[in-house]
């Protein structure tokens, strides 16, 4: 049985086997994709969507590199711990990132300039030349 | 688990119609155990050299090993599945029949229950005529008699040409799901680009009989910059890149590299280029990978930048260098 | 239960049970040819039963009418007799026979038009042949075998054919019924050489077809070359054996079946022959006179006796078969280093 069913979204211009990174990372942080979960085998995800194998096996090795999954030779791949939920509505993170909105909306700015000036500063924070 | 084999190795290669060259100087090598899109505008050369790695015919000139063997022998045909443009079948036959004959004609090795699986698996109905098929079930069935060889390689030659959408996903999906489980390295021509998209890991690129790009689809990519900013001051010593009179100038930042494409749109320019060293962002100019799209378009457009061919696609015994001469 | 699920169950038992006699190319040629075959072999049950019934009529007819070996005009006492029996025989079988004749005559034709130049061209205009050499068959084998076994068929048919005609021809009698060996109808149709014409016609349209690439251009190519080459040996086919040189004091008697290449004509002892018009004006001694004077004593005939028949028709049918070798050779050499 499936735990996990990518959707990969060829003309978004993120690479296939970052969405398949991506979307196994959400699944973690929501909680379908518990520890000891089996991802779906290379061939199944092939099958599914018609994407190259060795993609597939790329992002699980990314995975596997972060920690998050663990290659089983002969058995397959299983996660091995999921992902905090930094989204959950009592976090204080949240709560300052709202308060910060709801003064930037006071000073006038629309939700595009939000939107350009948040990732402003995620490139500039998290960009790997600073890291 | 093919590592280090080759599956095709060309060298020098060309062919010659009436016509003129449809290949020529062709030399490149394709690893085994990738999945690698033949891409170039029509008239390439790309059903020619299909053609000729499926033992077709005898090449005008070089050299042309497919899994080290002359593509002609019995031994090379039994490593090789080729799917020839427009998917031929014998109309009259009927879908056991077809099968019948794919094992008459590889007895060596030919694996029936794979075959039937595929055909079962898309509810072809075994006693029509492969002629009263329909697109898709006819594409499955070339793909059941192309895949019950055992193949070590397949080649397709346009394959998803004539097929819907659905019909196209469900079929990238059998082909990619049998290279998953097998192994198989996979060499697919088109000339439509979206449909490599996701599935090719591997890249060949054709352009009037010749290679113009050959490697690992995202390394091919992340070799290349898309440089895009805005032109210095006509008078500020800047020197033209080309040295063409109509050239346009380009920030002397650009020098190291090479400069595949550029346009210039009234102050602005867009370049793509082959790093030669880091390329940092500029003050007057932001940098970005360019996407597989833009990257071929850049190379067909532009028939006088230097072929690329990346380490595990060269030749040894022909160093790039050469093969940029010969390319220029 | 599913029908897809009974077929699964059953497939491999029919697998078991049914007979495979055939593997390899030699299935495919079969697969693709079924048709002719059935069509072939209807072919020649329809011949051998004409032939058994224009044999048993003809026979009868002749013993019943007493006219063994008679022809119109001479032959021995008792023909004499029965000139009207033998007119009435000619008009009662002498079409029938011919028609046979046409129609064993037709079959070489029919196969270089038919099978012949469809064979090659017919895949490649349809780019079929593409689905045989993806396979591990290399395509000089394809080649091979698509031209030599349908080619095998022909020439055992051609052969059957050829030998029902020789058979009524030869129970009908030539003489009597007046349709001798060496006309142009019936010198094919009644021997060997039928066999390499239906060689010749395959080998033509196979090359024509391979070349051509085009079913029916490479049908009227074939058609003509084949009538060509049937133009060319009928010219040379007196050659094709030494022909007996008679020369006598008196007008020769010749068999009625033998075939005549050069009249008697006057010649001197040492067999130097003069135009037929010489002393043409000169009548009774004046004749003789100048008869004498030229030396012209004797008569001076070339043929080729019945008894010649069977190695001129093998050495036709040699020719023909060679040129198709030739053919077949050709074809296989030029597909080694073409690409399709």
């Amino acid at each position: 049985m499936d735990v996990i069913k990518y959707h990969i979204e060829r003309r978004s211009g993120v690479s296939t086997y970052m969405q398949i990174v991506q979307q196994t990372k959400q699944a973690l942080r929501v909680g379908t994709l518990v520890p000891g979960d089996r991802l779906p085998t290379a061939k199944e995800v092939v099958e599914a969507t018609a994407i190259n194998p060795h993609t597939v096996l790329k992002a699980y090795r990314e995975l596997e590199n972060e920690g998050l999954v663990e290659l089983q030779p002969g058995r397959g791949t299983f996660v091995r711990r999921g992902l905090g939920n930094p989204g959950a509505s009592d976090s204080p993170l949240r709560g300052e990132l709202a308060e910060w909105m709801r003064r930037a909306a006071e000073s006038g700015l629309e939700a595009e300039d939000v939107t350009a000036l948040f990732d402003a500063c995620r490139t500039e924070i998290f960009s790997p030349d600073r890291a | 688990m093919n590592a280090g084999l080759v599956a095709i190795e060309a060298s020098g290669l060309g062919m010659r119609y009436r016509r003129g060259w449809a290949l020529q100087e062709c030399s490149f090598r394709l690893p085994a155990g990738r999945v690698c899109g033949l891409v170039g505008p029509n008239g390439a050369g790309k059903s020619t050299l299909l053609s000729l790695a499926a033992g077709f015919g005898e090449a005008s000139a070089g050299r042309l090993r497919v899994f080290g063997a002359d593509p002609r022998t019995r031994q090379a045909r039994e490593q090789v599945g080729y799917l020839a443009q427009n998917k031929p079948l014998y109309p009259r036959m009927t879908v056991t029949d077809t099968l019948r004959m794919g094992r008459e004609l590889n007895r060596a090795n030919w694996d029936q229950r794979r075959a039937e699986g595929i055909v079962r698996a898309g509810d072809v109905p075994l006693h029509a005529r492969a002629g009263s098929l329909s697109g898709g079930q006819r594409t499955r069935l070339a793909l059941a008699l192309c895949f019950g060889k055992r193949p070590r390689m397949l080649m397709l030659d346009e394959p998803m040409a004539d097929l819907d959408p659905l019909v196209r996903h469900e079929m990238t999906a059998l082909l990619m799901a049998e290279a998953a489980e097998y192994g198989t390295t996979v060499l697919t021509s088109t000339h439509t680009l979206p449909e490599l998209e996701g599935v090719c890991d591997y890249l060949l690129v054709l352009a009037d009989g010749r290679v113009r790009m050959a490697g690992e689809a995202d390394e091919l990519a992340a070799a290349h910059s898309l440089v895009v900013g805005a032109l210095p001051a006509a008078d500020s010593g800047q020197q033209r890149k080309d040295g063409a009179a109509t050239g346009p100038v380009l920030p002397s930042a650009l020098d190291p590299h090479t400069v595949v494409e550029a346009q210039v749109t009234g102050r602005q320019f867009s370049a793509l280029v082959r790093r030669g060293a880091p390329l940092p962002e500029g003050p007057a100019w932001s940098v970005s990978e360019p996407s597989m799209e833009q990257l071929l378009l850049s190379y067909l457009r532009s028939p006088e930048a230097p072929a690329l061919l990346m380490p595990s696609a060269d030749l040894p015994e022909m160093p790039a260098a050469q093969l940029k001469d010969h390319a220029a | 239960m599913s029908a897809a699920t009974l077929e699964r169950e059953t497939a491999p038992a029919q697998r078991k049970t049914g007979r495979e006699l055939l593997h390899g190319m030699p299935w495919l040629v079969w697969r693709q040819h079924r048709g002719a075959v059935w069509a072939g072999l209807a072919l020649l049950v329809a011949l051998a039963a004409a032939a058994v019934y224009l044999r048993h009529g003809t026979t009868t007819f002749v013993q019943q009418h007493d006219i063994a070996g008679c022809t119109l005009f001479s032959g021995p006492e008792r023909c004499a007799e029965n000139q009207e029996a033998i007119q009435l025989y000619r008009t009662q079988y002498q079409d029938l026979v011919q028609i046979l004749l046409v129609v064993v005559l037709a079959l070489p034709y029919l196969a270089g038009l038919f099978v012949g130049a469809p064979l090659v061209a017919r895949e490649l205009e349809a780019g079929t042949h593409r689905v045989a050499w993806s396979q591990s068959v290399p395509p000089q084998r394809w080649l091979l075998h698509k031209l030599l076994l349908p080619l095998a068929g022909l020439v055992l048919l051609c052969g059957l054919a050829a030998w029902l005609a020789s058979w009524v021809l030869a129970g009908a009698g030539q003489a009597t019924l007046g349709i001798y060996w060496y006309s142009a109808l019936a010198f094919a149709p009644t021997g060997p050489a039928l066999v390499g014409y239906a060689a010749l016609g395959i080998a033509l349209g196979g090359a024509a077809g391979l070349l051509i690439r085009r079913t029916v251009p490479a049908m009227v190519a074939t058609l003509l070359a084949l009538g060509g080459v049937t133009l060319l040996l009928q010219f040379l086919r007196p050659q094709l054996a030494s022909p007996i040189t008679h020369v006598s004091k008196a007008v020769p008697q010749l068999a009625e079946d033998s075939w005549v290449l050069s009249a008697a004509q006057r010649s001197t002892a040492g067999g130097e022959t003069f135009p037929a018009n010489l002393c043409a004006d000169a009548r009774g001694d004046a004749l003789r006179n100048c008869l004498a004077e030229h030396g012209a004593t004797y008569y001076h005939t070339e043929y080729h006796p019945l008894s010649q028949m069977r190695q001129i028709q093998f050495t036709e049918g040699a020719l023909c078969l060679g040129l198709a070798a030739l053919l077949v050779a050709l074809t296989w050499w030029w597909l080694r280093r073409r690409a399709l």
